[in-house]
């Protein structure tokens, strides 16, 4: 191609030069990226003539031309073909911007951690989020972007493991363990990242890639089995003019929605209280060591019984809480607007043997409880060639923040009774903050002490000012690297990665909160001689925790391709050690201002004053260290004939010091094996339609560790011998030399495609995980000696199908673009072997939150008691009992239900799910819908429980949907109210059939909108391009399946996240 | 790099990972898992003593007792040890100590310093198993007749902490072998005053 076009040219210039002077000029120009960039190897044909140029590394270009009216036909692998009419009058040079084409596999380099591998030749099953993608969220954190966008990747908010954080449970292609932990691991560009991973600016992300099979993400070894998230920062590169990026942006985020949560009405609740008194319910209480609370109902029927206030009175006071909602208070006093504010700057540039990079972000946020979150984040990249062979790379990565609580929010405030009555005042009528009574009476609290107490009064609305933690963060990663080119193809790579991240919580009850004014009062000794042995003043609780990791790594990576022979192969080992260091200790008479503490004597009891029992001052101290240390060797090869047939292999081997010796000793490596066969490049491939088609298989093994688990004897010391006077221990833990990892099976097959012009292009991937020496519960040997019944071995298994498919479109590309974005999950799991410790089946009653670990059943199964309706008569709840109609609750709960007999409604784990993103541009604007949808999974709500109801005073606004008369079971499931309340009978309502919903949703995630003034567009700016943008996050769901309005991944006593606006703008140079 | 790895490895992660477990490593470790008394002196198993005739109920007194005891004291011959621990697990948890601390005692070099106490906690360990094996066999097991002891069932013989090994049941012969091997190594080792006075007791 080269010696063409210099042929061409010389031909053509001579022509020019010479010969034919008068009618031919040199149409000269140069092709350039949107970003300036020169583009080379371009192809530029004349259209009437057929004349062929090529651009060259400056992306220069010359082609003889006659003058006449004409066509520049310019063709690019990587970027969208240009007609550019050409006439006499047309100025030259030309100076060409070529657009970028989208969704070309080829362009696509994968980074695994280990390796820069070119999609082509990948067999492996990857995800690759570019920049543009991961710029359409506007988020402080980088992971929280990746559901609505990553393909195969969900949010899992109610797995075993999750818990109900509002971050939730990363899991790629769901489940691969039952019991160990579900998160992948987290790469920052070559080695885990071990601080939070809320330290890490999205805007320092270049990219991101999903390694989701075993060819994948078996290089990471026993560490890989739930797949592996490489985050690419952003880098500098030789020869790059300096570049400069600003964005900044605003984001406010909406007040929650309160009257989400379904609670029974206030005047419901006085009705239900005024009902207790009657009975007399909690009477007893009156006369109670402790001073139990009353609710303010409760008080006001105290009052009008003993003739304090008259029945009117008492009837107007609870008329007042009856039309009062605490949630109003909290949406008016507590709760106000977040506002989130991002600032970042970008430097980077390179010259002939230097590249570097320079960042800094400042992020400011405040939560609509008005917690706090500030971050700095500060980075430095470098690259020299100190010889032609010699390259170093170092980097260091720098954040410190600060985290301080806000205000109590709506759920967080609590009486020693349970919850908060719905009808609370936070107020008072004159605009004081109101008290509440959380411990004791009010009646005590006002009298108790004889005046020598300190303030005694809970105030919900104001006691966060007193009562808060400030947490500190900072987190040093430092990488230094030397590659060595021994000879072309083969490289050595010597890489050492430290990071240490400093945490330090500082949990301050100041003098005048709630926590120390009732500790310090609950230890107050009227008859001295010390009268407060909590001294009077602040409580401070601190705690440290260290992580330090220090990993070395020494690697031979080799690059060859001749004839149609490529290799690529890398083979290294590493060494790793990761140092947790934690303390925790309380300081007791804190003084804020002046940086004093007081002693306090931790050994003696003391009377408590409000029950006269003996007890100590709580101590709060702690200390822990652990240390985990890893060596691995690992390699990984792929060879490729003819750009059509690859083969790939890898393999590696951990040892730990948290496994047993049988393990360690074992030559035992986790290891896959793949191939790939571009069979669109085949001669007698004539399928006109998908002028790409690529075929992958992979299957391998990768492992998964927990640890937590530890398969050294250890032993500690319980006391001393009455006999001996000498101390004596026992064994904690027990030698287990066949401790080892989870292993992860997964077979992949899958397939990369796209039609004529990349119309539809994506990926298709099935695939079959079997997860085996799952850690579970092994039943023991008595003989073995070990006094338990059962032991967490490697003895649980299970298996999962699934399918990913992404597919994208370019609908429209006219003047007017639009392209779609689909991703598209469907994911089956079942347990298929696992030791259950009993068959009861009120154990396996649940929202799927706990493992169910029933084999041939979903990891996390929904199941429920079989429901027979409400009895007619009497509005009770009706199960069965072997088989038969049964109101008898505690047999149902205790014993009488078997496994087999719950009624299994289906995984708590979507199984279809994904996102679908539509964008349409026009000019300079660009408009980007995503929908996220999860399918085919359960979730089991809540209702009224009468036991709690009475007891806590909190409960479901079902209660006014009860059975009240007969008829009524026709159009209610909920049970008739009874007194006494019947534990048994609402746990077997509130676990039964009727409360299983489905929980299909579909969810609008965001819009984005955007607008780019470039310089091409107008010559007067005064940098390259800016993009304003806004950015409209969590608008909630479209569409679900069930009738309560419930938004399934937040069922229980959580709040959806409300709606959130962010403005920016992005600027470069 | 490998070769360097690959011999600084072992040693490398010979690091325990939580700094708060005391992996048993020296020799006052070992001897205070022997003085345990609750484990190795009080878990012998009387169900041989509940259903002898060395004394006797009255029928109200039987029916006070918890079923486990009052079916071994009429000599049923199921059902015996449905709670947990019982006695069968606790006999055997007392014989895992002896057994953690011998495999323990492996990796400690015996030297001319600790040579008493390391002979010492080596003959306590192995009494300690042999009296254990004995109250088992004695309890669920036939007595000893020279002449069938071959084809008599023996007691599953727990030698090694390692619970993953599966108990198997010999012969007899081979159950008071282990025994008498026991003892006779252990009477060598141990010195004529005990050196813990534990043991004593």
């Amino acid at each position: 191609m080269k010696l063409t076009y210099l042929f061409t040219s010389i031909v053509l210039m001579s022509f020019s030069n010479h010969a034919l002077s008068q009618q031919f000029k040199n149409l000269a120009g140069k092709l350039v990226t949107e970003g300036n960039e020169p583009v080379a190897n371009a192809t530029i044909i004349l259209k009437s003539n057929g004349t062929i140029s090529e651009s060259d590394k400056k992306g220069n270009f010359a082609l003889a031309f006659n003058g006449n009216a004409d066509t520049l036909i310019i063709t690019h692998i990587g970027y969208a073909s240009m007609n550019i009419p050409v006439s006499s009058s047309t100025h030259f040079p030309l100076s060409i911007a070529l657009s970028r084409k989208e969704n070309i596999m080829e362009e696509v380099v994968l980074n695994t951690g280990y390796q820069q591998l070119p999609k082509e030749r990948a067999t492996g099953a990857f995800t690759q989020i570019d920049n543009a993608t991961l710029n359409q969220q506007v988020s402080t954190d980088i992971i929280s972007i990746l559901p609505a966008i990553a393909n195969g990747l969900s949010e899992g908010r109610k797995t075993n493991q999750g818990n109900y954080s509002t971050s939730g449970q990363i899991l790629i292609r769901g489940l691969s363990t039952i019991n160990g932990p579900a998160s992948p691991l987290i790469i920052l560009d070559n080695f885990p990242y071990e601080g939070n991973i809320e330290n890490i600016n999205p805007n320092d992300v270049e990219s991101i890639t999903l390694l989701k099979d075993a060819a994948a993400a078996s290089i990471w070894g026993a560490r890989a089995g739930n797949g592996v998230i490489v985050i690419t920062t952003k880098k500098g590169r030789f020869n790059q003019k300096m570049k400069v990026e600003l964005n900044t942006n605003v984001k406010i985020t909406g007040k929650p929605d309160l009257f989400y949560d379904k609670s029974i009405s206030s005047s419901d609740l006085v009705n239900v209280e005024q009902f207790l008194f009657d009975q007399g319910y909690n009477f007893s209480d009156t006369l109670s060591d402790a001073h139990t609370p009353f609710s303010p109902v409760y008080e006001i029927l105290f009052k009008q019984r003993n003739g304090i206030i008259s029945a009117a009175d008492a009837n107007s006071q609870l008329n007042v809480l009856r039309n009062h909602d605490v949630r109003n208070d909290f949406d008016k006093y507590v709760y106000n607007p977040g506002a989130e504010q991002q600032y970042a700057i970008n430097l980077k540039g390179g010259s002939d043997n230097m590249a570097w990079l320079l960042s800094g972000g400042l992020d400011k946020d405040l939560d609509v409880l008005s917690a706090g979150y500030n971050r700095l984040t500060l980075r430095s990249e470098n690259s020299i060639k100190l010889t032609k062979r010699l390259q170093m790379n170092t980097s260091l990565y720098f954040t410190e923040s600060k985290s301080t609580s806000g205000k109590n929010g709506y759920g967080s405030i609590t009486t020693s009774n349970g919850g908060l009555p719905i009808y609370t005042e936070l107020v008072n009528p004159n605009g004081s903050p109101a008290t509440l009574a959380k411990d004791y009476r009010q009646s005590y609290v006002d009298t108790a002490g004889e005046g020598q107490l300190l303030d005694w009064n809970y105030y919900p609305l104001t006691d966060y000012k007193h009562s808060y933690s400030i947490t500190d963060v900072q987190d040093l990663t430092g990488n230094f690297s030397l590659s060595y080119l021994i000879f072309k193809g083969l490289s050595a790579n010597m890489e050492y990665q430290y990071e240490r991240q400093v945490s330090t919580g500082n949990n301050i009850n100041d003098v005048d909160s709630y926590f120390a004014r009732n500790l310090i009062n609950s230890f107050y000794q009227p008859d001295g001689p010390d009268n407060f042995p909590v001294p009077i003043g602040g409580i401070l609780d601190v705690s440290n925790t260290t992580v330090t990791s220090n990993n070395i790594r020494g690697q031979l990576t080799f690059n060859k391709s001749w004839h149609n022979n490529e290799i690529d192969a890398i083979a290294g080992s590493e060494i790793k050690q990761l140092i947790t260091d934690g303390s925790s200790y309380r300081m007791y008479g804190y003084n804020s201002d002046i940086l004093t503490t007081t002693p306090v004597d931790l050994v003696n009891t003391y009377n408590s004053f409000v029950t006269g029992y003996g007890m100590n001052i709580p101590d709060n101290s702690g200390i822990t260290k652990t240390n985990n240390r890893f060596v691995s060797f690992f390699g990984n090869g792929s060879y490729t004939y003819q750009k059509k047939y690859t083969v790939s292999i890898s393999g590696r081997r951990d040892a730990s010091n948290i496994f047993g010796v049988n393990t360690n000793d074992k030559w035992n490596p986790l290891w896959s094996a793949g191939t790939s066969w571009l069979l669109s490049n085949e001669n007698f491939y004539h399928f006109d339609m998908f002028p790409f088609l690529k075929i992958r298989a992979t299957y391998g093994v990768s492992g998964n560790i927990d640890p937590s688990l530890t398969a050294v004897t250890t032993l500690s010391y319980i006391s001393t011998s009455p006999y001996t006077m000498l101390p004596f221990a026992q064994v904690d833990n027990f030698y287990n030399p066949d401790l080892s990892w989870e292993k992860n099976r997964q077979l992949n097959i899958g397939v990369d495609f796209s039609t004529i012009q990349n119309r539809v292009s994506g990926s298709i991937d099935y695939y079959i995980k079997r997860g085996v020496d799952l850690y579970g519960p092994s039943p023991l040997d008595y003989t073995a000696g070990l006094g338990i019944l059962y032991i967490e071995k490697n003895a649980a298994d299970m298996i999962a199908k699934g399918m990913d498919i992404e597919l994208n479109s370019l609908n429209v590309t006219r003047k007017i673009r639009w392209t779609s974005n689909l991703n598209l999950s469907i994911y089956h799991d079942k347990v298929t072997s696992y030791y259950l410790s009993d068959t009861n089946g009120s154990d396996f009653i649940g929202d799927g939150i706990n493992i169910t670990g029933i084999v041939g059943k979903p990891v996390n199964s929904v199941l429920s008691y079989k429901w027979a309706g409400l009895d007619p008569q009497t509005g009770a709840p009706r199960g069965y009992l072997d088989g038969k109609v049964s109101e008898d609750y505690n047999d149902i709960i205790y014993g009488g239900t078997s496994i087999s007999d719950l009624v299994y409604s289906g995984p708590a784990l979507p199984t279809v799910f994904g996102s679908l993103g539509n964008t349409v541009s026009y000019k300079g604007f660009s408009l980007i819908v995503r929908f996220t949808f999860k399918f085919g999974n359960y979730f089991e709500k809540t209702s009224i429980n009468y036991s709690t109801l009475f007891s806590s005073l909190t409960g479901s606004s079902d209660y006014s949907k009860r059975w009240k008369n007969p008829g009524d079971e026709k159009f209610t499931n909920v049970p008739s109210m009874v007194y006494p309340a019947d534990d048994a009978r609402d746990q077997f309502y509130n676990g039964s059939e009727a409360m299983v919903e489905k929980g299909d949703n579909i969810r609008l995630q965001y819009i984005t909108l955007s607008y780019d003034i470039s310089k091409e567009r107008f010559k007067k700016l005064p940098f390259t391009n800016i993009r304003l943008y806004c950015n409209i996050n969590d608008l909630g769901i479209i569409w679900r399946a069930n009738k309560d309005g419930l938004d399934p991944d937040y069922t229980i006593g959580s709040i959806p996240p409300s709606k959130n606006i962010a403005l920016g703008a992005r600027v470069n140079f | 790099m490998i070769f360097l790895v690959n011999s600084g490895c072992k040693k490398y992660l010979d690091q325990k990972p939580d700094m708060s477990l005391v992996i048993p490593g020296s020799l006052s470790d070992l001897q205070a898992l022997l003085d345990n008394y609750r484990k190795t002196n009080l878990n012998d198993p009387d169900a041989g003593e509940i259903s002898s005739d060395n004394y006797y109920l009255t029928t109200a007194d039987w029916n006070n007792l918890s079923s486990d005891f009052s079916r071994m004291y009429t000599w049923q011959k199921d059902h015996l040890f449905t709670t947990f621990p019982n006695m069968w697990s606790n006999a055997y948890n007392a014989i895992y100590v002896p057994n953690v601390v011998l495999d323990n005692l492996k990796v400690i070099t015996e030297t001319v310093d600790n040579h008493q106490n390391w002979d010492n906690i080596k003959g306590e360990a192995l009494f300690f198993r042999a009296k254990e094996f004995h109250q088992v066999a004695c309890t669920w097991a036939l007595a000893y007749d020279s002449l069938t002891s071959k084809s008599d069932l023996g007691i599953p013989l727990r030698v090694n902490s390692d619970f993953n090994i599966p108990s198997t049941r010999g012969n007899l012969e081979a159950t008071y072998d282990t025994i008498i091997d026991d003892l006779k190594q252990s009477v060598i080792l141990l010195p004529v005053t005990p050196l813990s006075r534990a043991v004593a007791f």
